[in-house]
């Protein structure tokens, strides 16, 4: 009786973790899907600075709030700040955001750096 | 009790097997919808000086698309050929041909599209009051010149002299034989204004010819929406001046065309002061009254005359101009950066 019921107990834990592995992987493969195109969105005091491509590599310098000003690089579909003026650089130590809907804020200089899907970006530009 | 557990374990592998089965459900719809709104796009930088990209939204299997690049390579070479003022190609005559034989007497047998080009921008230099003229080009040559060399204005009387032969009623048409000729040898055609226009309006009409319902064309900014987006509609960007990162104003569109001129795309600096490509028939120089006009309208070579005449023109009467005309709306971004619409503008806005 004690040994049948360790075995369903067994089985118990055995689908938990498989269910739970199953809804990592289905919220990494959409957090995946929805990061395709995906763009990284500056915004300084409120205001958008700039936009640019997840998949391009660049360093942008971003002049932020009170003269101050912070380095966003874009590497390998990542993105980080490299270098900051404000004093607790919790942005710098950040870890590097890579998905849909990911934030890395720097507070004393305003910053925000966001990665918004692509699926509500332009269709077309015209200049 | 036992009974119970021996149930409920029985009843754990036909569970987690649907869960599975859910699981995979949902996979593989997740799946078929990201391919769904994969679309085909076609990109080149070799036509008209720019890039030219063409996102269709209909479901096209391998060999549809390789023919729709096919298709897309082959039209828009020949636009771009007979719509060329810079080079001669083998076996058609195009602007380049009509400059050539400017004064000689001969009529030029042009192909159709050419043809009416020219046709419909004699038409539009009636309507948009002289503002865009292809007649212009002794005097947008001249400013091509000192543009390149980057150091100078041209002189005023310079320009004045090119002017001298700058008018688009010399410019004969022939309907009947579909000849054109410059009356005198002093004059050429400038197509710079116009060309890109109709290029993505044909360009459109030939992507419909071959069974595409829903694709945008942008040929260098020059928008022409097909049909829509998924059943959604197209969002486009109309670029801020000062930075074209972000887009000043964006549009919802569905089967109309956009259209932008702005001093920001060419231009040369002298003495710190900002000379765009753009040059006022009147004036004879860059036009300053604002920074781009955009016209969004069923018409792409339309939208394209009436933003480079807008663009010459102040704000006031630009307004009066297109309140006066059916399904045409425009949008102004004025040097101090602020945005007006025509009466009807804000319908577009998303």
């Amino acid at each position: 009786m004690e040994k049948q019921k360790l075995k369903n107990d067994l089985v118990l834990i055995i689908v938990v973790i498989i269910v739970a592995l199953a809804a990592l992987l289905l919220i990494n493969l959409y957090k995946r899907a929805t990061t395709k195109d995906a763009y990284v969105v500056i915004e300084v005091d409120g205001e958008e600075f700039g936009r640019y491509p997840l998949t391009e590599d660049m360093e942008i310098n971003v002049p932020t709030y009170n003269d101050g000003s912070n380095t966003v690089v874009i590497k390998n579909n990542a993105v980080s700040v490299s270098e900051a003026s404000c004093p607790d650089k919790i942005c710098v130590n950040h870890k590097e955001i890579m998905y849909n809907g990911e934030t890395i804020i720097c507070l004393p200089n305003r910053m925000t750096v966001t990665i918004v899907s692509g699926e509500d970006t332009l269709d077309g530009k015209t200049y | 009790m036992k009974g119970n557990n021996a149930r409920y374990a029985k009843l754990i592998i036909p569970a987690a097997l649907l869960l599975a089965v859910v699981f995979l459900i949902i996979y593989v719809v997740s799946g078929i919808r990201s391919t769904n709104s994969g679309k085909y796009k076609y990109e080149s930088y070799d036509y008209f000086d720019t890039i030219t990209e063409i996102a269709i939204y209909d479901k096209l299997s391998k060999a549809e698309e390789e023919k729709m690049r096919e298709l897309i390579d082959e039209r828009l070479t020949y636009y771009h050929r007979i719509f060329d003022i810079y080079h001669n190609y083998d076996g058609i005559n195009n602007a380049k041909t009509i400059n050539d034989n400017a004064g000689n007497g001969e009529p030029i047998e042009v192909p159709e599209e050419l043809y009416n080009l020219i046709q419909a921008s004699q038409v539009m230099y009636n309507q948009l009051g002289g503002k865009v003229n292809i007649a212009l080009g002794p005097v947008t040559s001249i400013w091509q010149r000192y543009r390149e060399e980057g150091k100078r204005l041209p002189k005023v009387t310079e320009l004045v002299h090119g002017a001298k032969n700058t008018s688009i009623f010399q410019v004969l048409a022939d309907e009947k034989n579909k000849t054109v000729r410059l009356a005198d040898a002093e004059m050429s055609i400038d197509l710079g204004s116009i060309a890109k226009g109709y290029a993505a309006q044909l360009i459109a009409g030939d992507l419909i010819d071959n069974g595409i319902d829903n694709a945008l064309i942008s040929l260098g900014g020059n928008i022409v929406a097909v049909g829509d987006k998924n059943g959604e509609y197209y969002s486009v960007g109309i670029e801020d001046p000062e930075n074209a990162n972000t887009p000043k104003v964006v549009l919802n569109v569905s089967n109309i065309s956009v259209v932008t001129s702005g001093d920001y795309q060419r231009y040369y600096e002298v003495n710190g002061k900002r000379y765009c490509h753009i040059i006022d028939p009147d004036t004879l120089f860059p036009a300053e009254y604002c920074r781009s006009v955009t016209v969004v309208c069923p018409s792409s070579l339309t939208a394209d005359a009436l933003a480079t005449a807008l663009f010459n023109m102040d704000y006031e009467s630009g307004y009066r101009l297109v309140f006066g005309m059916d399904n045409v709306e425009a949008m102004w971004i004025m040097q101090d950066g602020t945005v007006k619409y025509s009466n009807k503008f804000e319908q577009y806005l998303k």
